[in-house]
């Protein structure tokens, strides 16, 4: 898939993992898709469902390796 | 000067918040307070707008000490800020190019002449300001050019405030909800303050919010000069 930005927060802990994805989807345009690799556990729980909270439309996550990768595209 | 990863992690719980995100901590980062006054009003003003990230401050006390004395405490909170402390005469020498400094002026100085000097110079430069005061167990924040066309709100510089516990409580309530208040308006800038009293009544615990009279006679809001 083509996203626009890419960005690797699988060194962050909470709650670095989803400023850092704010921060990132902040500087991007609307209707861009930024993919996030990140972990299971409590990356692959919390940061979807807070990008969702912030109106972000979110893919489910697709198996990366030992990591997953989310599709995020801001509205 | 912070670089982004202490920045990210210093501010990463606000930035998580809707309201800030990475935009507004940036705009608060950017912003600049001039305070005058350093009462227990200021007090928690300060620290909770410091702790916040308001970048630069500029401090006056007819005291100096006491205003070093504050902005001492900015290091303990967050070095990051920068907090430059004035002169008492500072303002006697030229008002309107220090008030020109800032993003918004803060006077708690509970003093009337240096509160019609400020009123003046942040109608002639259009600079933001609000007034912080208490007086026994009521406090209030006045968000209007000027304190002087109010008639009988809110109430004149008082005689001297006793410090008991329960007075305590007063300036800390108005010195907290100041700080929000700022940080509100630093974050989406209205393009005219609306003229606005907030004021607190400890001992029967109310809120009152008043849009405050404007006199359109009053000399300082409308037609301000050059008092010095």
């Amino acid at each position: 898939m083509n996203t626009d930005a890419f960005i690797d927060i699988t060194a962050e802990h909470c709650p670095m993992t989803f400023v850092r994805v704010k921060l990132k989807l902040e500087e991007m345009s609307k209707g861009q898709t930024l993919t996030v690799r990140l972990n299971g556990g409590e990356p692959l729980k919390n940061v979807p469902q807070s990008l969702k909270d912030e109106n972000y439309s979110v893919s489910k996550p697709q198996i990366d390796g030992n990591c997953f990768l989310l599709f995020v595209t801001k509205n | 000067m912070i670089n982004q990863a202490s920045w990210m992690e210093r501010y990463s719980r606000q930035i998580l918040l809707p309201q800030i995100g990475g935009v507004g901590q940036k705009k608060l980062g950017e912003s600049s307070v001039g305070l005058i006054g350093t009462n227990s009003i200021c007090q928690p003003f300060f620290l909770y707008g410091v702790g916040a990230g308001i970048g630069k401050w500029g401090v006056i006390d007819t005291i100096k000490s006491r205003a070093t004395e504050l902005a001492s405490q900015a290091n303990l909170r967050n070095p990051t800020v920068e907090v430059v402390v004035f002169p008492p005469n500072r303002l006697k020498r030229d008002v309107e190019s220090w008030v020109k400094l800032f993003s918004i002026v803060i006077d708690a100085s509970n003093d009337t002449s240096i509160q019609q000097q400020l009123a003046s110079a942040c109608q002639l430069t259009r600079t933001p300001i609000i007034s912080a005061g208490y007086q026994g167990s009521t406090g209030w924040l006045l968000q209007a050019p000027c304190p002087f066309c109010l008639g009988t709100t809110p109430p004149p510089p008082s005689a001297k405030n006793i410090d008991t516990p329960l007075d305590a409580m007063v300036p800390g309530v108005i010195g907290t909800l100041l700080a929000q208040h700022v940080i509100n308006f630093l974050l989406e800038p209205p393009k005219k303050l609306p003229p606005l009293l907030l004021s607190f009544t400890a001992d029967r615990s109310t809120f009152l919010s008043q849009r405050p009279y404007i006199d359109p006679n009053c000399p300082s809001c409308h037609n301000p000069k050059k008092i010095n």
